[in-house]
């Protein structure tokens, strides 16, 4: 082989560089050519594509993937990805709490202890003594070895995680309309709306590379129209053809009042309405047409423009726009609608205008709920990993769906509780009480994401509870409140799947090895079923043998993916589920003939919900009801939190970015300049805010886009927590707090 | 050419020397013009383009109209931090990591055309009529 | 034509964000690291005039860049 000169004077180059780096180790021997990894973003719902840029065993850069839906697109905090591998704080030791600190400890003396603890606690309290906190970060392999382990092994429904506190309304909202979890549309609707109903979502901050393909269809379409309903004036109204700022709560008035117009101006598609849908009122479809025109006569745009605060005129153009016959609308929500004490009801509403219009399965034409978590979806809510669900769309209140699980999993009859467990904010009401004695939390930062999240602090420092926490960073506003803290690999570090808004599945592929003692998620837990004496069901050597007995699961279901191989993840660029065979492309657009493979091919009818028994979706009559909290004398403003552009979550790790700490970090008392004067502050100003639960300090921002009577506050600030002021009241059906509104004092500080 | 090669080398084997001798402290930074990175922020209450809608209202507004604006690809995505990674003028290399298609698409042999002569800063909207870039979706 | 093998040295901790930054500008290729204050690379340029030119922007773009040391000069 002869080598030019220029080859040679190369390799002597590089040979004598890396002599003078004195670690020839880390030297990549195929010459030093980044070896690109694919993987997804580790943040938001989204789920965007991307490459991992290795060299030297460390991850030096990220690219977008230009075969994915980002069409190689990322938001700032994905490009800056890398920094966050090698970040300040990386967890590289288990450590045991000793006193007030902590101790470094093998990983045989923590996981030692750990399955003790949860041993002892089980034979002396009973198995609903212990729980598992996830997150819908956490890998679906990972938290299906945890739901398993808990639900099989350890015989609790204890099992619950943090979707709950972000789309625990949306799902209820989709089974409760449709019979099925899960949107039926996809972010290629993006390209086909031509009127965006976005209502309590700041996507272009939460959701900015969606935000960009919005904008896009915009700019090459000047007919398309966007209507944003959101209390403050955000940077995603920047593209509104019309925003509708109410008094917060009561956007349900708003979306009934929508209904009304469409129906008394005949935008109703009478067609779809008797082919598609039932009526219902409460849990069952016990109402007629005629009933939910009767009960929109409540809800002119008169009465809710008194309700609300916003303009009748408003209401009825959007009305018009969203209902114009032929035009294609998609509508967009998020923690707006989800987080609230009515927030599955307000789902029902957003599907209501979509089916009384028959603006659904179609192509632009869909309600698409945004995600806040890679793997809420593909995790948490398909995997079944809350504390009311089984696998892939069963219940654990069925016993039909108990007995399936249990021949699935090989496990004998009766094995599974039939009591559903403890939801997110009872479980930690249950550590308060002392009911719950060890809890586990991975990949989640309760500590500082619980609403009134001081008093679930105390419960997890309580005398006799033990509290586990497995995280790649320490400490955090979580595991610094921990018995055991676990040092987990971070992204890049692992394999496994993500499941994001659209049903898209995706693999991301390990780029680096664990940094220091760090180990993948999948292998500690793992771990303790071994140390429980749960090994034989959760055998698994590699996350691809678990995700093998994942795709056993869903055969048979609606989520049936059983075409997405190992193999075929790693080729492809996401795949949409259903895909029941390894031929089948998989599905665009539920529902719909000729698209979803669970329709049959000669159905009469270009759509079918066959998620209900009748094939109905159910429009449902929801009232107008206030927020658990509003506004009085003694605490008169609203107080409602929400994400910026450059933080995510609870900023464990893009705060440890340098350009991201030094961008956004604060938490400052977002306030209208009339509220500012009244109260007598001026940007940069310290201001007390204090709600019935707690009280903290931030430095007021007077902004124009604020409303008049609501202080905004970003969740993502771990020195200056929202979530002291917060209210922990849920919904009854979702059981999801409502972050999004309580009532507060300001005091200049 | 020769001599300017051996002024080149003559001066980097001096610098080195000069860091070896100093042991474990860094070399100091020579040809490196100071940068202006605004110490005097308070970048918890302020963003960059906050002030600069007023100090240089043009450059401003045609970010904020932009493309890049309107998706809040903030000032410091491409100019980094007020603190020293500050870039008062972005290489064409930051460009690949949201746009790695067109990059490489002007790349040949290893190197890149630079992205600001056809899509002046800020703006960012391509002035030809004619694209280097193969069309989305192909 | 010029080849040179160089140590960059950047600000502690900054390894990482640097030879992100460095791996796509053309004429420098990569080789190694210590994750921490140190990345070896090869320039390579058309002359020595251009090679300075190059060392030069780099310490000009990058804030983070200490220094560039050769450790080879050759030239085919």
């Amino acid at each position: 082989m002869s080598v030019s000169r220029r080859d040679f004077l190369k390799t002597a180059a590089a040979t004598s560089a890396l002599a003078a780096l004195g670690v020839p180790g880390q030297a990549r021997a195929d010459g030093g050519e980044a070896k690109w990894v694919k993987s997804v973003c580790r943040y938001c719902g989204t789920g965007c594509g991307l490459f991992v840029g290795v060299q030297g065993g460390k991850v030096v850069a990220v690219r977008g993937d230009a075969d994915n839906h980002n069409a190689g697109f990322l938001c700032v905090k994905g490009y800056l990805l890398p920094q966050i591998m090698n970040a300040p704080g990386r967890l590289l030791h288990p450590m045991i709490r000793k006193g007030d600190g902590f101790q470094q400890a093998s990983w045989d003396e923590a996981m030692g202890l750990v399955a003790a603890k949860f041993q002892e606690a089980v034979q002396s309290f009973g198995p609903d003594a212990v729980g598992f906190y996830g997150s819908g970060q956490g890998l679906t392999e990972e938290t299906y070895v945890a739901n398993k382990l808990f639900k099989a092994g350890l015989r609790t429904n204890n099992v619950d995680g943090n979707p709950r506190l972000c789309m625990a309304s949306a799902t209820a909202g989709y089974i409760t309309t449709y019979g099925k979890d899960e949107p039926m549309g996809c972010y290629e609707d993006l390209d086909h709306a031509e009127v965006f109903l976005i209502v309590g979502s700041n996507t272009a901050e939460a959701h900015p590379v969606l935000f960009r393909r919005i904008v896009q269809r915009k700019e090459r379409n000047p007919d398309v129209k966007v209507i944003v309903l959101d209390p403050r004036r955000t940077p995603t109204s920047r593209i509104a053809d019309l925003h509708l700022s109410f008094t917060p709560g009561t956007d349900l008035a708003i979306l009934n009042a929508m209904a009304n117009v469409l129906l008394a101006e005949g935008l109703a598609d009478d067609r779809f309405i008797q082919d598609h849908l039932a009526f219902g009122e409460g849990q069952e479809p016990n109402r007629t047409r005629a009933d939910y025109e009767r009960f929109l006569g409540d809800y002119t745009p008169q009465k809710a423009s008194a309700a609300s605060g916003c303009s009748a005129e408003d209401i009825v153009k959007a009305a018009r726009w969203f209902g114009a016959p032929g035009k294609r609308a998609i509508s967009l929500w998020c923690m707006g609608v989800n987080q609230r004490s009515k927030g599955v009801w307000a789902n029902n509403l957003l599907h209501n205008l979509h089916l009384v219009t028959g603006k659904i399965g179609l192509p632009g034409s869909t309600p698409l709920s945004l995600t806040g978590q890679p793997n809420a979806c593909g995790g948490v809510r398909d995997g079944g990993a809350l504390s009311h669900l089984l696998p892939y769309g069963r219940l654990v209140a069925n016993e039909k769906h108990r007995t399936e699980m249990e021949k699935l999993w090989g496990i004998a009859p009766g094995t599974l509780s039939p009591k559903p467990g403890f939801a997110t904010v009872d479980l930690f009401r249950a550590m308060e009480e002392g009911k719950l004695k060890c809890l586990y939390v991975m990949c989640t930062n309760p500590g500082q994401s619980l609403p009134n999240v001081d008093r679930y602090r105390k419960a997890m420092r309580r005398e006799g509870a033990f509290l586990v926490v497995s995280e790649a960073f320490h400490p955090t506003r979580t595991s610094e409140l921990a018995d055991v803290v676990l040092p987990a690999a971070l992204w890049a570090e692992k394999e496994g799947v993500y499941g994001c808004t659209e049903r898209r599945y995706q693999l991301l592929e390990q780029a680096v090895e664990p940094q220091g003692e760090a180990r993948p998620d999948f292998q500690i837990l793992c771990d303790l079923a071994r140390r429980l004496g749960h090994e034989k069901l959760v055998p698994f050597r590699s996350p691809a043998e678990a995700w093998t007995e994942i795709l056993t699961l869903t055969k048979g279901t609606a989520y049936d993916f059983t075409g997405m191989t190992r193999e075929r993840l790693r080729q492809a660029h996401g795949l949409l589920w259903p895909m029941p065979g390894t031929e089948h492309p998989g599905t665009k657009r539920r529902y719909v003939r000729g698209e979803d493979p669970l329709v049959p091919a000669d159905h009469p009818q270009r759509v079918k919900f066959y998620g209900r028994p009748d094939a109905r979706a159910v429009v449902w009559l929801r009232p107008q009801k206030p927020p658990e909290e509003v506004v009085d004398a003694a605490y008169p403003m609203y107080f409602t939190t929400g994400r910026v552009l450059e933080h995510w979550h609870t900023g464990t790790m893009t705060r440890r970015c340098k350009e991201l700490e030094h961008a956004n970090s604060e938490a400052l008392a977002e306030l209208h300049p009339q509220d500012a004067a009244r109260l007598g502050l001026a940007t940069g100003d310290a201001v007390r805010v204090t709600s019935r639960r707690g009280a903290e300090t931030f430095r007021a921002k007077v902004t124009e886009g604020a409303r008049v009577g609501l202080v905004f506050v970003q969740m993502h600030d771990d020195q200056r927590m929202c979530n002291k002021i917060t209210i922990d009241a849920v919904d009854p059906i979702s059981r999801q707090p409502e972050y999004k509104i309580c009532a507060v004092k300001l005091e200049k500080a | 050419m020769r001599r300017r090669e051996m002024v080149w080398v003559a001066a980097l084997w001096a610098a080195a020397a000069l860091s070896a001798c100093a042991g474990a402290k860094p070399a100091q930074r020579g040809a490196a013009p100071s940068q202006a990175s605004h110490p005097e922020v308070d970048t918890g209450l302020e963003t960059c383009a906050g002030c600069h809608a007023q100090a240089t209202p043009a450059v401003a507004a045609q970010w904020r109209e932009g493309r890049h604006g309107m998706a809040l690809v903030a000032c410091f995505v491409c100019h980094g931090s007020t603190g020293q990674d500050f870039r008062a003028r972005p290489e064409s290399v930051g460009c690949r990591g949201c746009h790695p298609l067109q990059v490489s698409s002007v790349t040949r042999d290893g190197r890149t055309q630079g992205c600001f002569q056809c899509h002046p800063p800020h703006a960012l909207r391509a002035q030809g009529k004619t694209s280097p870039h193969p069309p989305r979706g192909t | 034509m010029v080849i040179a093998g160089v140590l960059i040295e950047t600000l502690p901790g900054a390894e990482p964000r640097v030879a992100a930054r460095l791996l796509s500008v053309p004429g420098i290729t990569l080789h190694g690291g210590d994750g921490h204050r140190r990345i070896a690379a090869v320039l390579d340029a058309p002359s020595g005039e251009t090679l300075e030119q190059l060392s030069e922007r780099l310490l000009a773009a990058d804030e983070e860049i200490l220094g560039i040391f050769p450790t080879f000069v050759g030239s085919p």
